[in-house]
């Protein structure tokens, strides 16, 4: 292909990457309105409406463009509208002292870097993809510039730092394995197995999986709440997406691998469900509860009939895991909040614990949530492996998974218990009407989602090839 | 409007739950006048759907249900998972229409009971209302997807009834009600999924095949998709144990821990003695009941052959709970703790009617179900009347009640003899039924040893030794309570206190003396439910 033939083909597919485009343009617009004093309500409304802006131009075409480096399909097309959907109602979280433009141009360069890593379908292009969401990361996690801010920041720039150089070390045995970067060119042989695992550590180091969780705990406590809501959901859905299609086009993969695979969910599970148990602090015990979701996640992307039950489950999981860090967000004044700090506070805002009860147990997964509907189409998809592979691996993860729910309870409930049932405090505290309604449309979908969950499906539209 | 009858049952206390929010929390008066409206409402109803209920219908199991609606709910597409259809069936056959009027009409009580309730009253009369409508649910739910539904919505209210409204430790109380239920659902969810993967609809033509939650459907084995995990003749192991034996345990264990079974029962006295009395009156009337009738329903009609195979060893449990439950209500000091012991031993008397599967047996434990919601809802009202008066239920506390409170000791004495199974009153019925089932049992294909018999009247004698002494501590001999200033507080029962009882004790001594009206409208579904059983759990033991 000469110049001229190339870019025309960049010409031409400029278009699908318009969401894209107009993201990076607009961060950079937010860092000039910056220069300018632009208020802070004005820099808000403007990363809103760049995120508004990016969803109504994802485009509706799907197949494989610019040279084969990009794919469209019902996955992406539909996680391009979660993640800028989710940062939107991060944006809209009460102004803290930590927020600034900067702040926001972080935020977006990191949706963008997710938004690519969406649809890559060339391991250079999706490693950029993932150091650019990396490196807004970190800096996101160091914003609050205490001394537990700088800690987390350097624990997640230390890890990410080493799993970046196994995952490129993993490219580049892939890439001598099969001579080629697309991931269509990926043959299994020994070679490009050990490559293709090396590189997953990547991912599963993004995903927070066992045992690559460790900076898990730390950045959520010391980073910012708003930025630990984006992070929980951002960068860690992109990074499961890519496992989904990483793993669907390696097709049938040997037991070892899916046994693995499952080894290390169920370590997830049990190593986040029991470490959330002692946890004082709230953000550090949703931290421990985060790693524990990615457990359930993690089975989802192996198969390609998960499809339901994948999309299904990051929803959900975007929504909770949003809504939680909002209630926490609305909840602080200086610092964490523990969860003493929340004690008795259900006498004077019912209404407020009544929310925590719904989430909470959305959390845990038990009806009538959202929750419940994505773990039973979970254990579903997981009964229908064990029954098509009769691989014990999979009772003990449906086993495991299952009752981890009754530790859940325990420590997710502490939230709604402080709140309810620990005698009154003198803690004022006063909600601003706005975050109340965004708070109580976020719990409502979560009733709304368990009620009719079938409305997923019926706004997908058919992709034109 | 009889067609939506149960709709209705179900809806209206928690239209009436949602309709509380228009009032304001200091509203307290009016609040409970709506509360009680919406439970007047559904007793109507009840009543209504228990005298139009006709007694013979249906000829076998799967087709003697009554007033089924059915409204597909969700049905989406999930790549080779099929296609999931959850469906809001309903319907009642002649177990569950008792279970429904048992429901509605212990909730009224509860009501009434709670009426001077100060503290959270919007709160409170919210989460009990929902409480009434999921427990209905339950009772009335033929899809299984629904029955889990009500079953896990019923947890969430009461858990903040017992941790909000409680004694002084609450907190634990609540929470180990919660997890331990929690334990036992998730056990029957793993199983409720492994089911619908093994079941096809049979509405669909032949070849097509579509998963289903009917519960109805997963009791014909013939819907079973051949060589799946769950199917009759399925060759899928676990722990050397065939896979439909390991799914009627695990449900086995879910529902005992709710009914509650020894050893799986020591959430049930700390919830009892630390709820306030309205909610041990539900917690023991209606809770219980649910773990009872979820063996009815879905782990004996779908698992006959391993219910057939497990029955000697459900009957060993049920005489266990018995044994033991009365031995250590035997040794309470606190009045409300020895009432919750004696529902564990009573409990044990519907597991050894069901294991029995005869006619006479299970219908006796499903009756003791019925006669064991009157009789500990007046127990444990019988506590909170004097738990009222002086803030103290330890029995050896009082004595000699009888001389200053006549009109209680009167209740008392009733409700404790038909507790000990005096004949002429409701306890008897089904403990004799459960005795003949038991002794019936011993031969034929099914083997319950002899000595279960003899255990269970054992357990019978210990029921009255603990009844009988404390009745003779507390109300016999001279009179004489612990603290001076209780003295002006013991007054006999006032006007609301004999509303409460009144029909308790009317009900206890209809169902003793003239049992029939109850027995003859579950015969004829029970009759079905063992023939049933029999033939499948005969069919599969048949090389």
């Amino acid at each position: 292909m000469d110049l001229q033939q190339q870019l025309i083909t960049i010409q031409q597919d400029l278009g699908l990457i318009s969401s894209e485009i107009v993201l990076m343009v607009g961060a950079m617009g937010l860092l000039i309105a910056g220069l300018f004093k632009v208020p802070l309500f004005g820099i808000k409304s403007m990363a809103a409406g760049l995120l508004v802006l990016a969803m109504w131009l994802v485009p509706t075409t799907q197949g494989l463009f610019f040279d084969q480096t990009l794919l469209r399909d019902d996955q992406t097309y539909f996680l391009s509208h979660l993640l800028p959907m989710a940062t939107l109602v991060v944006v809209m979280f009460k102004f803290q002292k930590h927020q600034n433009y900067e702040f926001y141009f972080l935020m977006i360069s990191v949706l963008v870097g997710a938004m690519f890593m969406l649809g890559a379908n060339n391991f250079l292009i999706l490693y950029i993809a993932i150091e650019l969401t990396s490196y807004g990361s970190y800096l996101l996690t160091g914003f609050r510039f205490d001394r537990l801010g700088s800690e987390a920041s350097i624990k997640y720039l230390l890890f990410g730092g080493v799993s970046s150089a196994v995952m490129i070390f993993g490219i580049s045995l892939l890439y001598g394995a099969n001579l080629s970067l697309y991931f269509q060119a990926f043959h299994l042989t020994p070679m490009s197995a050990i490559g293709l695992l090396l590189f997953m550590v990547g991912l599963l180091f993004k995903t927070s999986v066992v045992p690559f969780h460790l900076w898990t705990p730390a950045t959520y406590e010391g980073a910012p709440t708003d930025a630990v809501a984006f992070l929980s959901v951002v960068p860690k859905i992109a990074g499961f997406a890519v496992l989904y299609h990483i793993l669907s086009l390696v097709g049938h993969l040997h037991p070892f691998v899916i046994d693995l695979i499952l080894i290390l969910a169920i370590g997830s599970i049990i190593l986040g469900t029991l470490g959330a148990l002692l946890q004082t602090d709230v953000k550090r015990m949703l931290s421990y509860g985060a790693i524990a979701h990615s457990g359930m996640i993690l089975p989802l992307c192996l198969f390609e009939v998960a499809l339901g039950a994948f999309k299904y489950y990051v929803i959900i999981y975007a929504i909770m895991n949003v809504t939680a860090f909002l209630f926490i967000q609305l909840h602080e004044r200086e610092g964490n909040v523990s969860f003493s700090n929340l004690a008795g506070l259900g006498a004077k805002h019912p209404f407020m614990g009544f929310l925590s009860v719904i989430w909470s147990i959305s959390l845990v997964g038990l009806p009538p949530t959202a929750g419940f509907i994505a773990k039973f189409f979970l254990f579903s998809m997981a009964w229908v492996s064990y029954l098509a592979s009769g691989s014990g691996y999979w009772m003990a993860f449906i086993v495991i998974g299952v009752l981890s729910s009754t530790v859940a309870l325990y420590f997710y409930l502490r939230l709604p218990y402080f709140y309810f049932f620990k005698p009154k405090s003198d803690l004022k505290l006063t909600f601003h009407k706005m975050h109340m309604l965004l708070l109580t449309v976020l719990t409502i979908s979560l009733i709304y989602l368990f009620l009719q969950p079938d409305i997923l499906d019926k706004f997908a539209p058919i992709l034109k090839p | 409007m009889s067609a939506h009858l149960l709709s209705l049952i179900i809806l209206i206390p928690i239209i009436g739950s949602i309709s509380l929010l228009l009032f304001k929390e200091r509203q307290t008066q009016s609040i409970k006048n709506v509360a009680l409206a919406f439970a007047i409402l559904q007793m109507i109803f009840a009543v209504w759907l228990v005298v139009v209920f006709d007694v013979n219908f249906g000829t076998q199991m799967t087709d003697a249900f009554q007033f089924i609606e059915k409204v597909n709910w969700i049905s989406m597409d999930v790549g080779t998972l099929g296609t999931f259809n959850i469906a809001y069936l309903v319907g009642v056959d002649g177990i569950s229409v008792w279970l429904v009027f048992l429901t509605s009409f212990i909730m009224l009580i509860g009501i009434i009971a709670s009426w001077k309730l100060k503290q959270q009253v919007h709160s409170y009369f919210m989460l009990y209302l929902l409480l009434s409508g999921s427990i209905v649910g339950c009772f009335v739910a033929l899809d299984f997807f629904l029955f889990y539904l009500f079953f896990e919505l019923m947890l969430l209210p009461m858990f903040f009834l017992i941790g909000l409204w409680g004694g002084p430790r609450k907190s634990y109380a609540s929470i180990k009600f919660f997890i331990y239920t929690l334990i036992g659902s998730l056990l029957i969810l793993i199983v409720m999924i492994g089911l619908y993967l093994s079941v096809k609809s049979p509405d669909f033509p032949e070849g097509q095949i579509v998963h289903t939650f009917n519960l109805i459907h997963m009791m014909n084995p013939d819907n079973f998709i051949p060589g799946s995990a769950l199917a009759m003749d399925t060759s899928w192991t676990l722990f050397g144990m065939p896979m439909r034996w390991i799914a009627f345990l695990a449900l086995l264990l879910g529902f005992a821990i709710k009914l509650p079974v020894v050893p799986f029962h020591t959430w049930l006295p700390d919830a009892h003695v630390e709820a306030s009395t309205p909610i041990s009156v539900v917690l023991a009337a209606l809770l219980l009941k649910v773990g009872g009738y979820g063996l009815y329903r879905v782990a004996f009609s779908i698992f006959p052959e391993a219910a057939v195979h497990f029955g000697t060893m459900i009957a060993i449990l049920g005489v266990i709970s018995i044994l033991y439950g009365g031995l250590n209500a035997m040794a309470q000091q606190d009045l409300k703790r020895l009432i919750a012991y004696s529902s564990v031993a009573h409990m044990g008397f519907v597991l050894v009617g069901l294991g029995s599967l005869t006619v006479e047996g299970a219908s006796g434990g499903v009756f003791q179900m019925i006669s064991h919601g009157l009789i500990s809802a007046a127990s444990f009202l019988i506590v909170g009347v004097i738990y009222d008066r002086t803030q103290d239920r330890t029995i050896e506390n009082f004595s000699g009640l009888a001389t200053k409170l006549p009109g209680y000791t009167f209740v008392v004495v009733l409700v404790f003899f038909a507790s000990l199974g005096l004949p002429g009153l409701s306890g008897f019925v089904g403990e004799l039924m459960v005795l003949m089932g038991a002794f019936q049992a011993n031969g034929g294909q099914l083997i319950l040893p002899l000595w279960i018999g003899g255990a269970v009247i054992v357990g019978i004698l210990i029921a009255s030794a603990y009844y009988l002494w404390v009745i003779q501590r507390m109300f016999f001999g001279k009179y004489w309570v612990r603290e001076e200033r209780w003295l002006v507080a013991m007054k006999d029962l006032d006007l609301r206190e004999w509303i409460l009882f009144t029909p308790l004790i009317v009900g206890i001594v209809v169902l003793g003396l003239y049992p029939k009206v109850v027995l003859d409208a579950m015969g004829h579904t029970m009759q079905l439910f063992i023939t049933h059983v029999a033939y499948y759990g005969q069919l599969a033991s048949q090389p």
